[in-house]
């Protein structure tokens, strides 16, 4: 996992909220509450998200020597998708449709009698197939209020930035130039110029 | 004005920081030591430059000294800005390599120096405080930056320097 080992890309956050009283116990709880759940084959739902303890994606039991390392909250974002690859749902489509035919007896079918087929197909293979796993670890300063995930995939960044907003009750603004800027120490004059100025030139024809 | 407009509005001087930056580099030969500063920054093994207006053509230059390369200051002179910089950062004997990504101010494949904890504990906390330092140093760069960026007679004076070291390349 990368806040353990290898490089690492970061998607750097500000975050902005208040610490309950007794942020510890209440954060434990939080994060119980948005655990990871595995995805329910029986149901039409093909992810699922929610949080493991970093060094175990099959850990949901958080305490706080788990997730409370010096000035830090730890943790990874879960995330499991069912997909059925797009050929081979085609290849046992086609074969649904002819038995279903065969049954019936008829040479045609209706577009409601494909959508049936279809859906149930869809349900079957569901419980066949084992959801891809996919888990991105996240660090959180208490003390600076910095927050780093380890992806910067945009969907994924998405999802944690509302789980954590839900779990937390901060909401995350990930760095740029201006929000950057905002954190910089700098007086009011120059946050307004800031908006204010046009992008420079810097390669000017020789001849001038 | 909102939020997101702001942060539309002001993304350019993620690019024009990499300038700035790769400017101070250059002329300082990687060495910075000014107040507050202790530590050596050199642009490291790849660059993308890309162009400004309506159609982005890009440059990706690829070699041991990318910012030295012709094909790097030619890109300059035709008004490409600096995008994404791969930088290698040596503070005392600690070293980090890392990619910025200019219009975010995000760091990609960040190596940090080699740790000394022993356990896994120590580990995290070592590689997350690593991250922070590298991060201090940017930010605090960063800050000098928008100092003469957003001071009229500050940046008059520096723009023209960057000219004419934009042009001479």
């Amino acid at each position: 996992m990368p806040v353990l080992s290898g490089s690492m890309s970061t998607m750097g956050y500000f975050a902005q909220g208040e610490l309950p009283s007794d942020f510890k116990q209440t954060y434990i709880d939080a994060m119980r509450q948005r655990r990871f759940k595995d995805i329910d084959p029986a149901s039409d739902r093909d992810q699922a998200e929610g949080w493991v303890t970093l060094e175990d994606p099959f850990d949901t039991e958080f305490d706080l020597n788990k997730v409370f390392f010096t000035d830090y909250v730890v943790m990874s974002l879960r995330i499991d998708r069912i997909r059925i690859p797009a050929a081979v749902f085609k290849l046992h489509l086609q074969k649904a449709l002819v038995d279903y035919r065969t049954e019936k007896g008829k040479e045609k079918l209706s577009k409601g009698e494909k959508d049936e087929v279809r859906d149930f197909l869809e349900s079957q293979l569901r419980r066949r197939v084992l959801p891809s796993v996919q888990t991105i670890d996240a660090a959180w300063n208490l003390e600076s209020n910095r927050v780093w995930l380890f992806s910067h995939n945009k969907g994924i960044n998405e999802i944690f930035q509302q789980l954590f907003h839900d779990t937390f009750g901060f909401t995350l603004t990930p760095k740029n130039p201006y929000v950057q800027l905002l954190h910089s120490d700098l007086d009011d004059d120059a946050r307004d110029l800031a908006l204010n100025i046009e992008s420079a030139v810097f390669a000017v024809p020789s001849d001038r | 004005m909102d939020l997101i407009t702001k942060i539309n509005r002001t993304r350019f001087l993620g690019p024009e920081f990499l300038l700035w930056l790769w400017h101070r580099s250059d002329v300082q030969e990687g060495r910075f030591g000014g107040e507050g500063e202790k530590f050596e920054l050199y642009f490291d093994s790849r660059i993308v430059l890309e162009s400004q207006g309506e159609i982005r053509d890009q440059s990706v230059i690829k070699s041991e000294t990318p910012t030295d390369t012709p094909e790097a200051r030619e890109a300059l002179r035709t008004g490409k800005l600096p995008m994404e910089a791969k930088l290698r950062i040596l503070i005392g004997q600690n070293q980090w390599t890392t990619t910025f990504k200019a219009e975010a101010l995000q760091l990609s494949g960040t190596k940090v120096p080699a740790l000394l904890a022993q356990d896994d504990e120590e580990a995290l906390h070592e590689r997350l405080h690593l991250m922070e330092e590298l991060e201090g140093v940017l930010e605090a760069l960063y800050r000098q930056f928008l100092q003469t960026r957003l001071d009229d007679d500050a940046w008059r004076e520096h723009i023209d320097v960057m000219r004419s070291w934009v042009s001479a390349a």
